[in-house]
């Protein structure tokens, strides 16, 4: 995969003036005022005309840190941009190992375009640096519409696990992003890039160091003068639009094109030394590999010891089956007597933090020590059964190339069940037994078991968090408005009710309830009969509306469920009662938010077409104007955002929801 | 009658000693009704070392009745650069009184809250420890004490600002030196006791009266506060006063003594402008346009704490400033131009800071300048690169200002 090329040119290569690069973009002429505008639509701020990183490992008495060479050039095209002018750094501390201070110095202009001609009207100086305890503010003198700023930056860095992450896309639409990595052959560096198709070198070379001393590299102490390979890689992306997070996306972290670089070991032979608070010899392992991972979890003493108390547990502690129970019922037999016997303290993890049978005394833990004994449990009870450990949303997706520590955070157990598996999670006893907690469905999983790893799909495409809604209008003698509705929440929106009903069964629990999902709360509300979790709850709510003295109409407020806005008179044949203001003015939202994953509709064969091996990005807005509800769609063309394989129709999804929403409808004042 | 002597001398004499009981016992119907958590006792004691530093001592105990109560008894504090944290005891008992866990310092999550935008304007520490138990109801109870550097403004005492939170018993003491003087404005259901001195200080006691549950809806309650000022302040080396807003303005003329003058390609630009319009309106139009057009707001708070402004040549130099550098300018704009006009401190509405007239404070977090144009107000607001001269921020708008001028400054509402 690597060209291998002769040392001569190693040599050539690597010694290469680090500050050679500051002049890769060459000088600003009046071309980069004007010439990329095409490449901005007319709403964007501002325009990066290049951003670029390089990076070094470098060593400071004995202590390895990093050296961080940045060069940025950006073209302000509106005030709202002006504060990127404001460039911040945040300081990362480490300089408590070493005798001197961490070095960092700052390069910067500003120029404007006057007459056709390229002005510096100002140039960075130590007064235009604001250095407080946590951060390096460098603010750009004689910044506005229209001008160029650029900023070369070295920085020293303490090397943390992770050693870098680069956004190639951000805010502002770029016009070249790169990253340009020398690593010696003694790091071991794990790439993971988002944003669609892998992110992919440019440019891959590796080298034999021989002449150490002069290779920039500074490990001479370490080598003893021994030669050494060194690889260096080079990124580089041109033409990326701006990035903007949708509210659908549980991790729109992992939409933006970006590359995070991790150290996954570490292997100096004579390295002796402590390397942020590790003490090792010879080679430091900072990543697993899944396989590793798997081993070792499965051989952990809190499973190893609850699968030899299988007896201690089929005589003490497992619920009683009788004849008739068919498997199915057997699980859901034990789940309910755990989420019975033992209170989930609220807090996450991957790892019991106790043992089994001190989770059953106590009763309480977090949810690895729940459900390493549903675990335990179902194995007393001859089911087949698995650990599966979850990256919960918010942490991003699980990272199938290594295992992340960092990233993980709870266990499941997955049961086989005849061919197939269930996963089940006994933690939230308001929770419909088939439903895992919805933050456990983001994506991938990894199911541990001998041998290795088996990744599984946990997506939540099927899950429709709602709640059923009907609703009967009755107009009294022009006077009031009484509306009946019979709400019935379903899977998390009902596990969230019960939560508000079993801390205390009463109308102003539900109204608590209905406060949080930002409905109107109404007048009175009666709840059905006690339910199991398996069944669906209803409350039937109850609103009246008296018509004010000075108004011969009635004001009917729109009900608003989550931000979804909920018209009572669409889909029914009844007409708007002449009496009735229908008054979208006052619980208008400002934005609809999907908070499912879009369904998958295939695009439109003309469009995919139209643009052929990129993706397409949909943007919804929707406002009042002219005394009335517009929702109007924008489209953005960008080779990053979907990978083409991943596209998911969004312009079918959105145009279906535009014809239902299109209709026009009036406000009365 | 007796009772009520016996009673007031139990508290006096616990006071007295600082030793507040923080024993346990069954909470009042009334205060537990409605409450995820209550607050049982709450002692706070202010000690002006002098007229610079001070030092807040602070013991809370909190039952934790239900999960929605739990933030209520976990530990949260964020101080700036110029405050010491000092932890003193942290610990949790169950209903029983009988103690659950006990932390040390090493338990605190300590991290930096930067400033990163407008809405957090200090390097701020943050302080955190969640001491929350399984089984209900619990209590917690910490003790630490802050050293601060500054008495410009001393945070407000609030024994209970939380929603669905009962309080049972808080208690403030103050101590100063014999030759210190306070100001104090009590809000709510605060009551002073007594005052007290020996040889060597003076003491000073306020308890807040039981605190029923509140709704966050409520906007009716007044939520409980005490507000202190320190006659004599001192911040990094100046020294001002609270004796009345004329002194108080009379610090902030001080703070920009020398710093109006412009730089000669101003003052030219200057004298242009007045010869090219012949109406005061157009004048300052046009100067608040050159403003607005080359010159960047930026947040950044140097000088006295963040009070005292950059100098108009280092503004005009670099084209960037704050609100204080860009009011200064355009002040020293307008009187060049002979237009009279004030440096006005001004606070934003979103901090939720009621300014009172009879109390002399410093509530306030920007700047702006009053022109006075045919008589009336006009007031210009130099961070925005939007508004129109004599259109204030909506921000600001129907607040209090202080018109800063030499032995003249007043409060005046923003319009």
């Amino acid at each position: 995969m690597f060209i291998k090329i002769y040392p001569v040119l190693f040599c050539i290569l690597f010694s290469l003036n680090l500050k050679t690069q500051n002049f890769e973009f060459g000088k600003i002429t009046a071309n980069d005022f004007t010439n990329h505008l095409n490449l901005a639509d007319s709403t964007v701020g501002a325009l990066v005309l290049f951003d670029s990183i390089s990076l070094r490992i470098i060593t400071i008495e004995d202590y390895f840190f990093l050296k961080l060479i940045r060069h940025k050039r950006v073209l302000i095209l509106k005030d709202e941009a002006i504060d990127e002018a404001t460039v911040v750094f945040q300081k990362k501390g480490g300089d408590n190992l070493i005798k001197r201070d961490l070095k960092s110095s700052f390069e910067g202009y500003t120029y404007h375009l006057k007459d056709g001609k390229v002005i510096v009207v100002a140039t960075i100086d130590n007064t235009d640096i604001y250095n407080d305890k946590f951060t390096t503010k460098v603010v750009f003198p004689k910044v506005k519409k229209g001008c160029i700023f650029e900023l070369k930056s070295e920085i020293e860095e303490p090397i943390f696990i992770n050693l870098l992450s680069w956004d190639f896309q951000n805010q502002y639409p770029v016009v070249k992003s790169s990253i340009d990595l020398l690593i010696s052959e003694h790091f071991d560096i794990a790439t993971t890039s988002f944003g669609g198709e892998p992110i992919k070198p440019l440019s891959s070379l590796e080298a034999e160091i021989r002449n150490i001393k002069n290779s920039n590299y500074h490990l001479d102490q370490f080598l003893e003068n021994k030669p050494f390979l060194a690889q260096r890689v080079y990124y580089s992306l041109t033409n990326l639009p701006a990035f903007s997070g949708e509210r659908y996306l549980h991790n729109p972290i992992e939409h933006k094109k970006s590359i995070h670089f991790t150290v996954n070991q570490l292997n100096l032979p004579s390295y002796k030394e402590e390397i942020m608070g590790y003490r090792f010899l010879n080679v430091k392992k900072f990543k697993q590999s899944w396989e590793e991972f798997s081993k070792e979890y499965l051989k952990k003493d809190y499973l190893l010891n609850s699968l030899k108390r299988i007896e201690r547990l089929q005589t003490f502690y497992l619920p009683k089956f009788n004849s008739t129970m068919d498997d199915k019922s057997k699980i859901d037999s034990i789940i309910f007597y755990l989420k019975n016997k033992v209170q989930w303290n609220g807090k996450e993890d991957y790892e019991p933090q106790q043992s089994i049978f001190e989770t059953l005394e106590k009763g309480s833990g977090n949810s690895a020590d729940i459900n390493i004994l549903l675990y335990s449990l179902l194995n007393a009870a001859s089911f087949e059964v698995y650990p599966v450990v979850i990256s919960s949303r918010g942490l991003g997706s699980l990272k199938t190339q290594f295992a992340d520590k960092n990233q993980l955070n709870k266990i499941i157990v997955a049961i086989k069940f005849g061919e197939n598996l269930i996963f089940r999670d006994a933690t939230n006893k308001y929770l419909n037994n088939a439903l895992l907690p919805l933050s456990a469905y983001n994506g991938k999983a990894a199911l541990l078991k001998e041998g290795g790893v088996e990744f599984i799909d946990l997506s939540s495409d099927y899950l429709k968090m709602n709640e059923k809604f009907q609703h009967k209008f009755i107009v009294n003698n022009n006077k009031t408005c009484f509306i009946s509705a019979i709400i019935t929440p379903t899977l998390f929106r009902s596990a969230e009710l019960r939560k508000y009903l079993d801390e205390e069964k009463s109308m102003e629990s539900v109204k608590k309830w209905l406060l949080s999902r930002s409905f109107v709360v109404p007048d009175s509300v009666v709840i059905d009969n006690e339910t199991s979790v398996s069944e669906a709850l209803k409350i039937r709510v109850f609103y009246t509306l008296t018509m004010k003295e000075d108004s011969s109409k009635l004001s009917l407020p729109p009900f608003i469920w989550g931000k979804t806005l909920i018209n009572p008179f669409i889909n029914k044949n009844d007409e708007l009662p002449a009496e009735l203001d229908y008054c979208l003015n006052q619980y208008i939202v400002s934005e609809i938010s999907f908070e499912n994953k879009l369904p998958e509709l295939k695009l439109p064969e003309k469009l995919t077409s139209n643009f052929n091996g990129q993706s397409i990005i949909y943007q919804l807005e929707a406002g009042i104007f002219d005394n009335s509800l517009n929702i109007m769609s924008r489209l953005k063309t960008n080779k990053t955002f979907f990978s083409s394989t991943e596209s998911i129709g969004l312009g079918e999804y959105f145009r279906d929801i535009i014809k239902k929403q299109n209709e026009k409808i009036i406000i009365i004042n | 009658m007796k009772k009520l002597l016996l009673l007031i001398s139990i508290i006096q004499i616990s006071l007295l000693q600082g030793q507040v009981k923080f024993a346990t016992g069954p909470i009042k119907d009334s205060i537990r009704f409605m409450s995820n958590s209550v607050v049982r006792n709450y002692y706070t004691e202010i000690e002006f070392i002098d007229d610079e530093n001070y030092v807040i001592r602070k013991r809370k105990l909190v039952t934790v009745l239900n999960r929605r109560g739990i933030e209520e008894g976990n530990f949260v504090l964020a101080d700036n650069e110029r405050a010491k944290f000092k932890f003193k005891e942290a610990k949790t008992s169950n209903a029983d009184g009988i103690t659950l866990r006990v932390f040390t310092e090493n338990d605190i999550y300590k991290s930096k809250l930067v400033n990163i935008s407008e809405e957090v304007r200090e390097n701020l520490n943050f302080y955190s420890l969640k001491m929350n138990e399984d089984v209900f109801p619990y209590n917690t109870y910490f003790d630490y004490e802050m050293i601060i550097n500054g008495t410009l403004k001393i945070d407000d005492w609030v024994p209970n600002p939380s929603s669905n939170s009962g309080l049972e018993n808080a208690e403030l003491k103050i101590i100063l030196k014999p030759e210190m003087q306070i100001n104090t404005k009590i809000n709510g259901n605060i009551i002073q006791i007594e005052n007290d001195s020996s040889k060597r200080s003076k003491y000073y006691y306020w308890k807040a009266l039981p605190q029923k549950s509140r709704v966050q809806e409520d906007t009716t309650f007044i939520i409980p506060s005490l507000r202190i000022t320190l006659t004599k302040f001192k911040l990094l080396g100046s020294t001002g006063s609270f004796n009345s807003w004329q002194s108080f303005g009379n610090w902030i003329v001080t703070l920009n003594e020398g710093l109006y003058a412009l730089p000669a390609d101003l003052e030219k630009m200057v004298s242009d402008t007045v010869a090219k319009y012949n109406s005061d309106s157009l004048i300052i139009q046009a100067l608040y346009s050159y403003i607005q057009k080359e010159y960047r707001y930026v947040s950044i708070q140097l000088g006295i704490g963040g009070w005292k402004p950059q100098s108009n040549e280092f503004t005009f130099k670099k084209g960037i400033g704050d609100c204080k550098a860009l009011s200064l300018m355009m002040k020293s704009l307008l009187d060049k131009a002979g237009i009279e006009s004030y440096y006005c401190l001004a606070s934003m509405k979103r901090e939720k800071e009621i300014i009172y007239q009879d109390f002399p404070e410093n509530r306030f977090n920007h700047v702006m300048i009053c022109a006075i144009l045919n008589g009336k107000n006009h007031w210009i607001e130099c961070t925005s690169k939007d508004l129109i001269a004599g259109q204030s921020s909506l921000f600001c708008k129907g607040t209090y200002s202080l018109i800063v001028s030499k032995d003249n400054s007043k409060l005046l509402k923003i319009d």
